[in-house]
């Protein structure tokens, strides 16, 4: 196994080649390229994947402590670095790489049936390929370096899909902002880099892993200040990637991008490299002890994660849009995940990365149907009623709704609640945040429920014309929506082990991280012993205090979510009323000046935006052209009579002059060939 | 073999005549002749990098009234070596390029480009002063040539501005080199260090001036890049690939080849002078860059920022910084050879290159956009291009020296996406203009020229261990004696703070 990983990231970047040259060779075609042709590679490339993925994760399960790596050459090898480009393949990427492969396949899938008619169609499945190819890379590669270039590939194939539709410069500028705003994270990303190197001495995952979790208590003290910064750049560059204040603006933006790309790059996947990354170098985020501004790395995770989640979550009360609706959640949600790694537990965050991976991809996808079913139309406020119309639709969505919501048993119940347990766990500052999520989790019953109730059952904004032309939901598109609904509903399963019956331990999943966070955690909280529950079980006494948390929390997040649901129930359930949208009021994506994201756009405009351009001008006008110039014309003028000469060379005499010159430089050349000193 | 280097330089010189002679005055026949025989060259360079051509010192005529000899005295290294091949395939990419852009007087354009590249191969091989600076000055008449030939409508204006401009930066360099000639006898590379560094220290400042001079200038090194911009705006595009792509080079060369070597202790004291003027030029570059709206001044105002990077890097004297200069300067060749070539191609149709000018160019030229979207990611070094590792490799030895070099450097790697992004969108993306209409899809041959740039770009990307191990470590040798004195001059501070041990420099005075 080996020495075919890297056919796993391989194989849809064959993919991405073969459809993008089709596309271009169809480009002059009146139709373009051969769909079912385009359609089979772009399909196929990626299943490849997944299934090589699945045949690594058994070969690893017989030997979960030595992950399966490949080196593949050297790669960057120069004064302090010495760094191959190598493949590693341990429980987190294996995690992380089926369902990134799984869903990357369904969605591609999806997409056949979703994008089939559009002109653009090769084209957006290379896209889809090359940006799972860069995904995988960003999952399996060995080292930090590796990551960075899937890290940086899934903001290129993002920016790409965002402006797919590249005609309405709307959402250009959309995509342009979704790149620009990922390098300011970037530069994070690099300088953290360079910090890290500073400490470890490689960038390498393993040697990293095996740096920290030696716990030289004096050797980590003498280098707090590196660790420390290390740890914040490279969560800032987290906070670009996954869309957490600061650097959140871009991703509503970035549903400007046809609905599959939404499912897929800003919802299941891309968004969540933030919290994979802190997981991967959990070592470091625990170690970095050192308060800065009064809280330490960990600490600053969990407070910048619970904003977001409560702004998000704030902000999707707010939406007419549906795919907007579902990117604040989105955001909320990727809140939820950063407060569980900032309480020191990883795999939950992960395990929510899982779970919402599935719910939020059906609820992308339903969305999908809605709008390809409704012709186009993404306002909330021209829907309603919708449960008659399109049933299965409903019935797929309403799945992803109540996993969502955290009700039992839905795979969003067991996640959300892990991540409350955590958060009042790890205590202190905890106790206080995790409160706060326990309230945020009813405003996202609240804003989830709204979007249901106005699209599928209030009085219905329907037109007719478009009600009596519904368009029906494909079978390449239903398929993927069955198979990621069931997901929603059983994924949260996991984490209770696909029950005891089969002889697991009751926290199979965090049984299956252990081995790559587990060290962390429990160096981060040695009394809850998470990573070792199951020993912990037999042990009775502190187990009590646990399940007594354990199930208050899953009461009180049902609470909340039932509170948060039955309230927008009672205040939607009769829909807009007489508030129709004015025609020709667009919800589209607006590039700098979607709602709600507007006060950071506004204060980015104001503090960042408009000075670089005026720096830029100032710069131009006033230095360039004034003083550089000007400067050079006073000498300049001083030559002009000296140029004078030259210019009265003329064309007729150039070629002469021209060749006279060579022919003396190689006269020259050949004199002094001639004197040359017989030896 | 024992004159292959010589071989070398006098082949394309050679091939300049023969073009010049012998040009059928049809500009096909031109065009192929020209381009086969700037291949023919370019493979005969390529034993270079296995360094299969040995050294070889001539005496060639006396310096009259000075008592030094000019020698013929060539040898390649891994920095020769690798610029080299920049300036030995961009050559035959540009005159493959150039079709569109030069029309029918292609025989005087495919004489001049082979010209330069003689004279350019010259300067990187040559290890005597005085031949050495008769190359990098020579370079300058073919360029002008093309410029006054082929370049836009203030075209004879930016020649004379581009000569006198350069030439001014030089003359004091060779005043420089007579003086030493005069002093020291020699002209010789290899002699000299051991002789400025026995000079009193004025005379050693003055010499540093003239140095410098010359090779900030065509770096160029702001404040002294009055020139470029505009010479950019008024060449061709396949002659700016060359410009930008390989003869800019040679200021970073004479930098890591003359003035490190020769004045190390006055390169580590004046070390932050240059980062902080590189500095101004990669953060200050990209945001006038973002101000332009044509694209060639664009292109111009990010080559500023990118090659003050390299000087930030070039005078930390940090090994990784190093060898992130040797990357980056093929990196960046390869990188701003391609989009003048594609920027050249849409001048050819349209007669402008406005940033405003087009829109909607990805539907009528689809490669076009496909290619020039690759080049602009390259240049916005992307991980997977050589111009990312060679960023990666500089970033990593400023942060070494000092984290806020890396940070405010870094703000460039933020800066660049917005002005190519930019140029993008309203070039490729965005409603059809009724502007872009003379813009087709780019011919074949322009496409042949780009493509290997591109390879080249993502090749060195992934594998940059062949241009590290040779190039890298040339530069870092080159640097070794500028590292020393820079860290001789660190712990100069706490020596006062130990009377008891009485300091051993203080006695040898």
């Amino acid at each position: 196994m080996d020495s075919v990983l890297w056919l796993i990231p391989v194989l849809p970047l064959l993919g991405a080649a073969i459809t993008g040259g089709l596309a271009l060779a169809g480009a002059k075609d009146a139709h373009g390229p051969n769909r079912g042709l385009v359609a089979t590679i772009a399909v196929l490339m990626p299943a490849l994947s997944f299934f090589l993925t699945i045949a690594a994760s058994v070969e690893l399960a017989k030997h979960p402590d030595y992950p399966i790596s490949q080196h593949l050459w050297t790669w960057l090898d120069f004064g302090s670095l010495h760094l191959n480009a190598s493949l590693l393949f341990d429980r987190l990427s294996s995690l992380m790489l089926l369902f990134v492969t799984g869903i990357g396949t369904l969605i591609t899938l999806y997409s056949v049936g979703y994008m089939g008619e559009d002109r653009g169609f090769a084209r957006f499945m290379s896209y889809l390929n090359l940006f799972l190819f860069s995904m995988i890379v960003l999952v399996i590669g060995g080292s930090l370096p590796m990551t960075f270039l899937g890290w940086e590939g899934v903001g290129l194939c993002s920016y790409l899909l965002v402006g797919f539709w590249h005609r309405n410069d709307d959402y250009n500028d959309a995509a342009r902002k979704a790149f620009v705003v990922n390098r300011v994270g970037d530069l994070g990303f690099l300088l953290g880099m360079f910090a890290l190197l500073a400490v470890v001495g490689s960038l390498d995952y393993e040697r990293i892993a095996g740096f920290f979790q030696q716990r030289d208590a004096t050797a980590l003290a003498g280098q707090s200040g590196l660790i420390a910064a290390a740890a914040l750049l490279l969560f800032f560059g987290c906070t670009g990637k996954s869309a957490q204040i600061p650097l959140v603006t871009w991703l509503p933006d970035a549903m400007a991008g046809p609905t599959p790309v939404s499912a897929l790059i800003h919802a299941a996947t891309m968004v969540t490299a933030g919290v994979f990354l802190i997981a991967r170098l959990s070592d470091l985020f625990v170690d970095a002890t050192l308060p800065v501004l009064g809280l330490n790395a960990l600490q600053w995770v969990m407070v910048v994660g619970c904003i977001t989640a409560v702004w998000g979550a704030i902000a999707g009360c707010f939406q007419h849009d549906i795919k907007k609706a579902l990117a604040y959640s989105t955001v909320s949600q990727l809140g939820f995940m950063f407060m569980a790694c900032g309480a020191g537990r990883f795999d939950v965050a992960l395990f929510h990365v899982f779970t919402h991976a599935f719910f939020k991809a059906t609820l992308f996808l339903g969305a999908g149907a809605v709008i390809h079913g409704l012709h186009h139309e993404q306002d909330l406020r021209r829907m309603g009623g919708l449960a008659r119309l399109m049933p299965f639709t409903g019935l797929i969505m309403g799945a992803g709704w109540l996993a969502i919501l955290g009700i039992a048993p839905f795979s969003g119940f067991w996640s959300k609640d892990l991540i409350l347990e955590s958060l009042f766990a790890s205590g202190g500052l905890g106790i206080a945040i995790g409160v706060v999520a326990v309230v945020t989790a009813g405003i996202t019953a609240y804003y989830m429920t709204r979007m249901m109730v106005l699209a599928f059952t209030a009085p219905t904004q329907v037109d007719d014309e478009t009600r009596n032309h519904i368009q029906a939901v494909p079978a390449t598109m239903a398929i993927p929506l069955v198979i990621l609904a069931v997901g929603s509903i059983g994924a949260g399963l996991l984490w209770m082990g696909l029950p005891a019956a089969y002889g697991c331990h009751t926290d199979w999943f965090a049984q299956y991280l252990a081995p790559v966070v587990g060290k962390a955690q429990a160096a981060f909280a040695p009394i809850p012993a998470p990573p070792g529950g199951h020993e912990a079980v037999a042990h009775g006494h502190a187990d009590a205090g646990h399940l007594t948390l354990a199930w208050s929390m899953a009461l009180a997040g049902t609470v909340a979510a039932v509170i948060g649901a039955a309230l927008a129930v009672v205040v939607w359930s009769k829909g807009y009323g007489t508030a129709k949208p004015e025609a020709g009021t667009s919800t589209a994506p607006t590039g700098f000046g979607g709602a709600w994201t507007y006060g950071f756009d506004r204060l980015y405009d104001a503090v960042v935006v408009l000075p670089t351009k005026i720096l830029g001008l100032a710069g131009y006008w006033l230095v360039e052209l004034l003083v550089i110039a000007g400067l050079t014309q006073l000498v300049a003028n001083a030559a002009r009579y000296v140029g004078d000469g030259y210019a009265a060379m003329q064309r007729p005499r150039l070629r002469m002059q021209l060749a006279l010159s060579i022919a003396g430089l190689v006269a020259i050349l050949i004199i002094v060939a001639a004197n040359i000193p017989k030896p | 073999m024992q004159y292959a280097l010589l071989v070398l330089l006098v082949a394309p010189a050679l091939a300049s005549l023969i073009a010049a002679v012998s040009s059928p005055q049809q500009s096909a026949a031109d065009h192929r002749l020209g381009f086969f025989l700037s291949l023919l060259v370019a493979a005969l360079g390529l034993p270079l990098l296995w360094n299969a051509y040995p050294a070889l010192s001539l005496p060639w005529f006396p310096l009259i009234g000075t008592g030094a000899t000019v020698h013929l005295s060539l040898a390649s290294d891994g920095l020769s070596a690798w610029l080299a091949q920049l300036v030995l395939w961009l050559t035959p990419a540009a005159i493959l390029g150039a079709r569109a852009t030069v029309g029918e007087r292609m025989g005087a354009f495919v004489t001049a480009v082979l010209a330069m590249e003689a004279l350019m191969l010259g300067a990187l091989f040559s290890r005597d002063l005085v031949v050495f600076y008769m190359c990098f000055e020579g370079m300058l008449i073919p360029m002008a040539v093309l410029i006054w030939l082929f370049g836009g409508h203030d075209r004879l204006s930016a020649a004379l501005w581009f000569v006198l401009y350069t030439m001014a930066g030089s003359i004091p360099l060779l005043l420089a080199i007579w003086w030493l000639a005069a002093q020291a006898g020699t002209v010789e590379l290899a002699a000299l260090p051991a002789f400025i560094a026995k000079l009193p220290a004025d005379q050693q400042g003055w010499l540093f001036l003239a140095f410098v001079l010359a090779f900030a200038v065509k770096v160029p090194l702001i404040p002294l890049h009055g020139w470029q911009a505009r010479t950019y705006a008024e060449t061709p595009g396949p002659a700016v690939a060359l410009l930008a792509g390989a003869m800019a080079k040679l200021g970073i060369y004479g930098f890591l080849r003359f003035v490190l070597p020769l004045f190390p202790v006055l390169s580590a004291e004046h070390a932050n002078t240059f980062i902080v003027l590189g500095l101004i030029g990669t953060v200050g570059g990209a945001l006038v860059a973002i101000a332009q709206d044509d694209a060639k001044r664009m292109l111009a105002y990010s080559s500023l920022s990118h090659l003050s990077l390299v000087m930030v890097g070039v005078f930390t004297f940090q090994t990784d910084a190093m060898h992130g200069t040797a990357v980056q300067m093929v990196a960046h060749g390869l990188s701003v050879g391609a989009l003048f070539l594609l920027v050249g191609w849409v001048e050819a149709k349209s007669g402008t290159y406005g940033v405003d000018d087009f829109g909607g160019l990805s539907s009528r030229a689809p490669l076009l956009a496909v290619l020039f979207v690759i080049a602009a990611l390259a240049s916005a070094a992307l991980p997977g291009t050589a111009n990312f590792v060679g960023e990666f490799a500089l970033l990593l030895g400023m942060w070494k020296s000092d984290p806020w070099i890396a940070a405010i450097a870094g703000l460039s790697v933020i800066l660049g996406v917005v002005y190519l992004l930019t140029l993008i969108q309203r070039w490729f993306y965005g409603r059809v203009h009724a502007s872009s209409e003379p813009v087709t899809e780019i011919s074949p041959a322009v496409a042949l020229a780009v493509l290997p740039l591109l390879f080249g770009a993502f090749a060195f990307g992934l594998f940059p261990g062949v241009i590290t191990r040779t190039a890298g470590a040339t530069c870092d040798a080159l640097a070794r004696p500028a590292r020393e004195a820079a860290a001789a001059r660190k712990p100069a501070a706490p020596i006062p703070q130990a009377p008891a041990a009485p300091a051993p420099a203080a006695e040898s005075h």
